[in-house]
This record gives C-alpha cells, structure tokens and sequence, in this order.
C-alpha cells in the first residue's frame, strides 16, 4: 500500500533524514518511533508534500504504485485528505473554532467530489456514530470549543475517515490525552484500521503505546533508521545499542529502588551529528568507524543498521 | 519521624463564569476534604486525570491559593491563617517544580542569578562571591558546569531546563519539594537523568517530596506512598506497590488497566 523507498530529506546541505525505507501493507500499522529531532515528524510531513520550504527530498514514496514525490501541488490536494487521512496530536489547531463539526466532517467530501453537501451532513453523522460520539444527530451542530479533548480526537479521527483514506497517518494521536480515553481512542483506531483495511503509519514517542497499537516498529534516531522489525520481538531481544538504551531509561514495575539508566548526553542538533552514525557520541559501543561509516543493515530476529549489533552485555 | 508536610481536609471550590444571564453559575468543587502527610525522606505520588484537582491541590499546599476551609502544616508548624509577608519567610522551606522548565525561567536573567533569586530572598545579606558559589555548587550538584553560570536559558536543551529549574527550587535547601509533572516534557533518555536526580536528593537531602503526574510508571517508580484522585476526591491511597497490585477502587483498578505496558513486562 505504502512504500517508501531512499527517502533522503536536506535541509541547506544538512541531512535531516538519511536514506529511509519502509513499507506498509493493507490494513497494518507500522509503529514509528523516536525521540524529538529523530526525524519522524518530517517523514510524515514528507508522505503528505508538506514540508517546510527549503527541505529537499530525494528517493521514492509509492503510494499504490504512484509517486507521491514526482506530484505537483494540486495532484497532492487532491490525495491529501482523500487518499491519506491525517490526525494530529492536538486536534484543537486543527479544527476551525468558528465552524460547526458536521460542516467540518462534511467538508472533505465535498471538496473532493466524493457527495453532494446534504448526503455529507448525513454521512458525517454516521461517521460520528462511529467514532463513537453519542447523540451524532445533535453533536453535528456542536462547535470544537463544547467538546471534550478525548470527543474533538474523535471528531478528528472522522474527519480523517471520511473519505475512506488508503493511509492513514496519526502523529502522536493520543499524547495529549489521559490514559482513560487514551485506551479508548487507540482501541477505536484499531477497530477502524481492520474494519476498513487502512495503512496505518503511528507515530510516537511513547514505546508503550507503539506496543498496543503497531505489529511492525521502525526506531528512528537523527533522521536515521537503528532498528526495525516485529513490534514484539523488538522490545523482547533488541538488538541495537539505541532501543536497548531506550527501553534501559524507562522505568517499570521491576525497576523500583534501582538507578534507571539514562542514555548519556541529549540529542545534538542535526548539523553536529556524525556522518556514519547519528547515535555515534551517545552509543556505548561507538568506535571511529562507527563515526565515519554508515553502519550496515544486520538481519536476525530483527533489522538493525549497527557495526556492533547484540544483547545487552 | 517528623511530618514535614500535613494537610487537614482541604477543601477548595471555583465558580465558573456563567454561559448566558440566565444560567446559574456553576460551582467547581476542585478539591474535596483532602488530608495527606509527608515525612522527611518520602515521596507521596500524586495521580489523577485532568481535573481530578491534583494541580489545584499542589497551589494549595505550597499557600499559592488559600483553602475554602481546612488546615495546613509546614514543618509541624501551622500556616493556613498567616498573612503573605509571614509565608514569605517561611518560603525557602518548601520549593516546587514545574512541567515546563521554560515557561519558569525567565528567559532575560542570566542562569547564575535565576538560581540565586530564591537565595537572595532567603538570605539578603550573602556576600557576592559566596552567593556565586552557592549556585556554583548546587548547580554541580544537579549535573551542571558552574561554567554555564552567564548564559541564558534559551542556550540550553530542555533537560539542562529542568536541571537548573530543580537547582532554583533546592538552593534554599528546602524540606519539602512539590513536583508537579517535572519529566512529562522530556524525552525519555533525559527523563531517565531527572528521575535519578530527584532520588539521589531525596536521599541527600532528605526531601520530602510530592510528587504529582498522570503517568503511573513513573509514580510507582519514585514514590513509597500514592494518592489516587477524581473530581477532586482521594478515591484511594496506601503504599504504592501495594496499589498496584492490589487495587482497591474501580477508578485506580481502571487506570491502572488503561496504562500502556510495554510487551516485555
């Protein structure tokens, strides 16, 4: 469904991603992971043309085998909301404060010739029944500011859906949120995702909520790719120093009364980052080739793109 | 051991701003007849959802806010009736930590002078050079170079933030220490740094502390006893391991169900 193929992403000569590739077949989710400035935000931007001008992108990005990349502006507004549905971490900047949210819900389908307005004010509130907002008849003529976070997320979530997208992005969908609704909305989205056999790409910071939701998870660290594989797999035995540093820093049931295990340093700005590597300088394993060479992709119970992949000594 | 910190069943209401002339105003019971007690050396966590009270209810035990009714205790001492000049000067014996690091610094006033602002209301009379290297100090304490001491807050990244605003909040050496989400904003390898930091004190120091988030991974990493709160009440409270692995209230059984656990767990 998705493919994305060498995506490379500069900005003013400095690369932001580097050499990106992953795939996502009919009704998956792929768990995309990272801390701020890993760059997985921008490869989200970059799958729905909306990057920041002065970024220059290179490679491939198939979506049903066409080239998202090689499209002009107006053919990407005409898949934009239609063929990829978007939701945002804070549905408030999203939604417009002064609109009615069946106006909202209904406007895609309009804009993109899908129905008539009247059978949209009917379809949006079908659409709110499904996304599990009670009384849709009533709520359609509700404004963003009456509802709650948790209800504006699932209008969000119908708006996305409306015109039946082949990919749906969420870009931290649930960051915002209490863990109550925050169990609902990602169920909701699972039961959508199935139902309607979307790509699902699922971006977060939080390796919890990757868990719940994505069978296939890519870790991302200064735009580059460390280690991909079965979501499962990955946080059992992973084999890259970065996701091993990750899942040491974050505390849990077991780790009470002992030192957690921060990964050394913070994150330095993309410039600063090393050529082979990005995670050279932090990584407990580096070495000089480490610093200059890019790391090969090693295969065994997961892809990891590391010179010195391996358990936790 | 001494309680540090003690409330007696606070309680602590708003009234909303009414929808139209007509409409009665709404009447917001934010904190409900709460009592807890910290010792020295404990952390009491704090979880809820949003407008469970938590945030109102840390204002009220730092005297931000005056309880409706109820009494409050800074070190054995009681504080609810003092006027604002008899808190001042209690102030530098209970310090507090926010989300946001940077929305606490402000961001014209040199690292070396918003650590000492505490200081300087604390002790007025401290010599120049003693006073530089008291924040030198504390600033080594929470990781930092004393050599960071002219620059600014925008020149550093958001875990250096925290370290400097958890500096601000110690210099004093405070007895109690409320944290209200302090490692929510950061990404998880620096987050890590902040939980480790805030351990060590409270064994250095030994800091009472309250510690307040919505992320129950990290309350039951760092507290030895936990409130649970909703709409403003204690809906649950005892020895945090104890919560979770025999919950008593549906709401705490709820959360707790709700929490995203990684698979390895």
């Amino acid at each position: 469904m998705l493919r994305v193929e060498h995506l490379r992403i500069r900005f003013r000569g400095t690369p932001i991603l580097r050499d990106l590739s992953f795939a996502i077949d009919r009704g998956e989710a792929l768990g995309l992971v990272g801390e701020s400035g890993s760059g997985k935000s921008m490869a989200a931007l970059a799958i729905m043309g909306l990057l920041p001008p002065g970024m220059e992108a290179s490679g491939r990005i198939l979506l049903d085998s066409e080239d998202l990349l090689a499209l002009d502006e107006a053919s990407l507004c005409s898949i934009r909301g239609r063929r990829i549905g978007m939701i945002f971490q804070e549905p408030m900047t999203a939604l417009n404060p002064v609109h009615r949210i069946g106006e909202q819900i209904a406007e895609p389908l309009v804009l993109h010739g899908v129905m008539e307005h009247a059978e949209a004010l009917r379809e949006a509130e079908s659409l709110l029944e499904r996304v599990g907002i009670e009384e849709p008849c009533r709520r359609l003529h509700s404004y963003p500011h009456e509802l709650s976070g948790g209800q504006r997320q699932r209008v969000m979530i119908a708006m996305a859906m409306s015109c039946k997208p082949a990919l749906l992005i969420a870009d931290e969908p649930t960051s915002a949120l209490d863990v109550t609704v925050q169990s609902e909305i990602l169920d909701l989205l699972r039961d959508l995702r199935l139902q309607e056999g979307m790509a699902t790409l699922f971006i977060s910071h939080d390796l919890a909520v990757i868990a719940r939701v994505a069978r296939h998870t890519l870790v991302l660290y200064g735009g580059a790719a460390m280690e991909t594989g079965d979501t499962i797999a990955l946080l059992r035995q992973p084999r890259h120093p970065y996701t091993q540093g990750l899942l040491a820093a974050l505390p849990h049931g077991r780790s009470k009364g002992t030192r957690l295990q921060p990964i050394p340093g913070f994150v330095p700005p993309a410039r600063l980052l090393a050529e082979g590597c990005p995670f050279h300088g932090r990584c407990p394993r580096g070495d000089a080739r480490c610093a200059a060479e890019q790391p090969p992709l090693t295969v065994e119970h997961t892809r990891a793109w590391c010179f010195h992949p391996g358990r936790v000594e | 051991m001494t309680r540090v910190l003690e409330a007696r069943n606070l309680h602590k209401s708003y009234i909303l701003p009414r929808a139209s002339w007509w409409e009665q105003r709404a009447r917001i019971e934010a904190v409900r007849d709460v009592s807890l007690h910290v010792q020295a050396g404990e952390t009491l966590g704090i979880v809820g959802e949003s407008g469970s009270g938590k945030s109102t209810l840390a204002r009220l035990l730092m005297a931000l806010e005056r309880p409706d009714s109820g009494r409050l205790f800074w070190q054995g001492e009681e504080i609810t009736a003092l006027s604002a000049a008899e808190l001042r000067a209690r102030r530098h014996g209970i310090q507090m930590v926010f989300q946001d690091p940077y929305g606490s610094l402000d961001p014209r006033m040199r690292i070396l002078d918003t650590v000492a602002e505490p200081l300087d209301a604390a002790e007025p009379g401290l010599a120049r050079e003693q006073r530089r290297a008291r924040v030198a100090e504390m600033l080594e304490r929470v990781g930092l170079n004393a050599d960071m001491l002219v620059r600014y807050p925008h020149q550093f990244s958001g875990g250096q933030r925290q370290r400097i605003a958890i500096a601000r909040a110690l210099i004093t050496r405070p007895r109690i220490l409320v944290a209200d989400e302090p490692a929510s904003a950061l990404d998880v390898s620096i987050q890590a740094q902040i939980l480790n930091l805030l351990s060590d004190l409270k064994l250095e120091f030994g800091l009472a502390m309250v510690f307040i988030s919505h992320d129950l991974g990290i309350v039951r990493y760092l507290s030895d006893r936990m409130m649970v709160m909703q709409h403003g009440l204690v809906v649950e409270e005892g020895e945090t391991e104890r919560v979770f692995t025999v919950p008593g209230h549906p709401y705490t059984r709820a959360l707790i169900a709700a929490m995203p656990k990684l698979a390895t767990e």
